[in-house]
């Protein structure tokens, strides 16, 4: 699985929808089939810190590929875990930690979706950039 | 006469479009909106007659002077304070607060003495306390409040006793919109030789506040909150108190004489404004008095109460809503929670809808802990508000839980 096809699969899901509440929808839907995170992991250490709800995120390397796993107790950011998951399970880390932010704007997130300036999804990108950058130094 | 079409349109910012649709400001607890009045009092300012208070020669020092003392007067007749000089200028409620904390307390707090904080409080203050108390190893004990927020009075008179110095509390709930008994309170703090100050934050904008019959010894607000400018805010305090006050500042400004190895204090109240105060944020201030009170605190009462009303029973009438209050509140402020669904998935589709509400812990902490809560989404009204707002308010809530 490579970044630009998870992204390229993401955007065009969003294209289908016009209206905001179809595309929450959506969201909120990915959010709802997020498998849940084990209680274990929902510690302070993968809290994400600067988002209103709690996230937890939770990385792993393994073949040089990224696992991600996370959980919110709010809905919609949920659906942004979800997103993330989506976006980045199974990349390379080479490969993540030349990406950008600028793939919100592609989604369409930013223009449609008017919270990401406060659910922190910047937060947690650079966590997992964080995380995979650390890998690669090691 | 209360012309609700005319009072909007005295604030323009209520005709911004968003996406080509009017927006609903329920967020007046964090800051109100300011009319033309306060703006172009700003603006007047620095456009004709901008210049350094209480040291030019000149005459437009002569006007800002003069503009500056006379809002000091506006706010002394605002609280009904006896003196000028008992009205501090501050940069808000969080500095007036600090100024008391670590101006006043540190000047006759010893070791074991006991503060009592109600478990309400809004951070600002409860974590300055809670660092001057540290420092002077007194102790913070907190006041249990009854379940619409409000002191409960039968646990302040079991825990007031000889070594209780102070007490600090709000005047009305940022949660809750419930008030306190700030008469009561004074009369049997004083009884037992302890200061008490009143955070105002959010009074000021709803009720007429008369500091000489409540007695309190500090009492707090911010402009901002109040029609006025942000980064301006008032200290009162009775006389005898703010003499024995050290300041936080010093500086030029609030000197008598000064040598190269020495300096004495100036007189109040300039002793406590230490360097160029906040000159058009002050006189902005006095423009939104001035404002509240061409409305008249009674129109302002009758009207805040129509829309309380109107959004209790609303609110109410929806099974899937829980109320942080039992009864309705006294300001028209209203923090709940949506069953089952996190606040912050409640203020992001409201938002969506043009809504503006706030969500999360609002400022209070181990006030949000003790409703059994982990956040509210808070709607907060103020007089410019409207039944229609309500309704659709009401019909975007209903819309946000389908959706969820
Ligand atoms: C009850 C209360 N006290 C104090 C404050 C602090 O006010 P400021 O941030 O303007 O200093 C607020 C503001 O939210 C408040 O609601």
């Amino acid at each position: 699985m490579s970044f630009e096809i998870n992204k390229s699969v993401i955007v065009s899901d969003f294209n289908l929808f016009d209206s905001w509440e179809e595309r929450y929808e959506h969201l909120i839907d990915l959010g709802k089939s997020l498998e849940p995170l084990d209680l274990d992991f929902k510690n302070n250490s993968n809290l994400v810190e600067g988002c209103q709800a709690n996230v937890w995120l939770v990385c792993e390397i393994k073949n040089e590929k990224l696992n991600v796993m996370g959980d919110s107790d709010a809905i919609i950011t949920r659906g942004l875990v979800a997103l993330l998951v989506r976006l980045f399970n199974n990349c390379s880390v080479k490969e993540i930690i030349h990406t950008n932010n600028s793939f919100l704007d592609e989604i369409g997130l930013n223009k449609h979706l008017s919270m990401t300036r406060s659910n922190g999804i910047n937060a947690m990108i650079k966590k997992i950039h964080e995380y995979c950058l650390n890998y690669i130094k090691k | 006469m209360f012309e609700l079409k005319k009072i909007r349109s005295d604030f323009p910012i209520l005709s911004k479009k968003r996406n080509e649709k009017s927006f609903i400001y329920f967020d007046n607890a964090a800051t109100t909106q300011k009319p033309q009045e306060v703006i172009n009092e700003v603006c007047d300012f620095y456009t004709h007659y901008n210049s350094n208070i209480e040291r030019g020669m000149y005459f437009l020092a002569d006007e800002s002077t003069k503009k500056f003392n006379d809002t000091r007067s506006i706010v002394r007749s605002f609280l009904n304070a006896k003196l000028n000089e008992e009205i501090i200028f501050t940069s808000g409620c969080t500095q007036s607060i600090n100024m008391v904390c670590f101006g006043f307390l540190n000047t006759f707090i010893k070791p074991g003495d006991q503060i009592l904080i109600g478990k309400m409080e809004h951070h600002a203050n409860l974590v300055p306390w809670q660092i001057a108390s540290n420092r002077l190893k007194a102790k913070i004990i907190p006041l249990e409040s009854s379940e619409n927020g409000v002191i409960d009075m039968s646990d302040f008179k079991k825990k007031i006793n000889s070594k209780v110095k102070f007490i600090a509390i709000q005047h009305i709930s940022n949660i809750t919109g419930h008030e306190n008994n700030i008469q009561e309170i004074c009369s049997i703090a004083h009884q037992h030789n302890a200061f008490v100050l009143v955070d105002g934050a959010q009074a000021v904008s709803h009720k007429s506040v008369n500091v000489h019959s409540l007695n309190c010894d500090f009492y707090c607000f911010s402009g901002h909150k109040c029609f006025g400018p942000t980064g301006v805010g008032v200290l009162y305090g009775k006389k005898d108190l703010l003499l024995r006050m050290t300041p936080l500042l010093f500086g030029g400004n609030m000197i008598g004489r000064v040598s190269f190895s020495n300096s004495s204090l100036g007189d109040l109240p300039q002793k406590l404004e230490a360097g160029t105060p906040n000159i058009a944020g002050v006189i902005g201030l006095g423009a939104a008095i001035n404002y509240i009170s061409s409305l008249g605190f009674n129109n302002i009462k009758l009207a805040e109460k129509l829309l309380a009303e109107k959004m209790w029973s609303a609110l109410k009438a929806m099974n899937n809503i829980a109320l942080s209050i039992k009864a309705p509140p006294q300001s028209p402020v209203f923090s709940f929670n949506v069953k089952g669904i996190h606040s912050y998935d409640v203020g992001t589709l409201l938002d969506e809808m043009n809504i503006c509400v706030r969500t999360g812990s609002l400022c209070a902490q181990p006030a949000i802990k003790e409703l059994n809560s982990t956040g509210f989404v808070r709607a907060s009204l103020c007089f410019y508000n409207t039944e229609e707002e309500i309704e659709l308010f009401v019909s975007a809530l209903k819309k946000v839980i389908k959706l969820l």
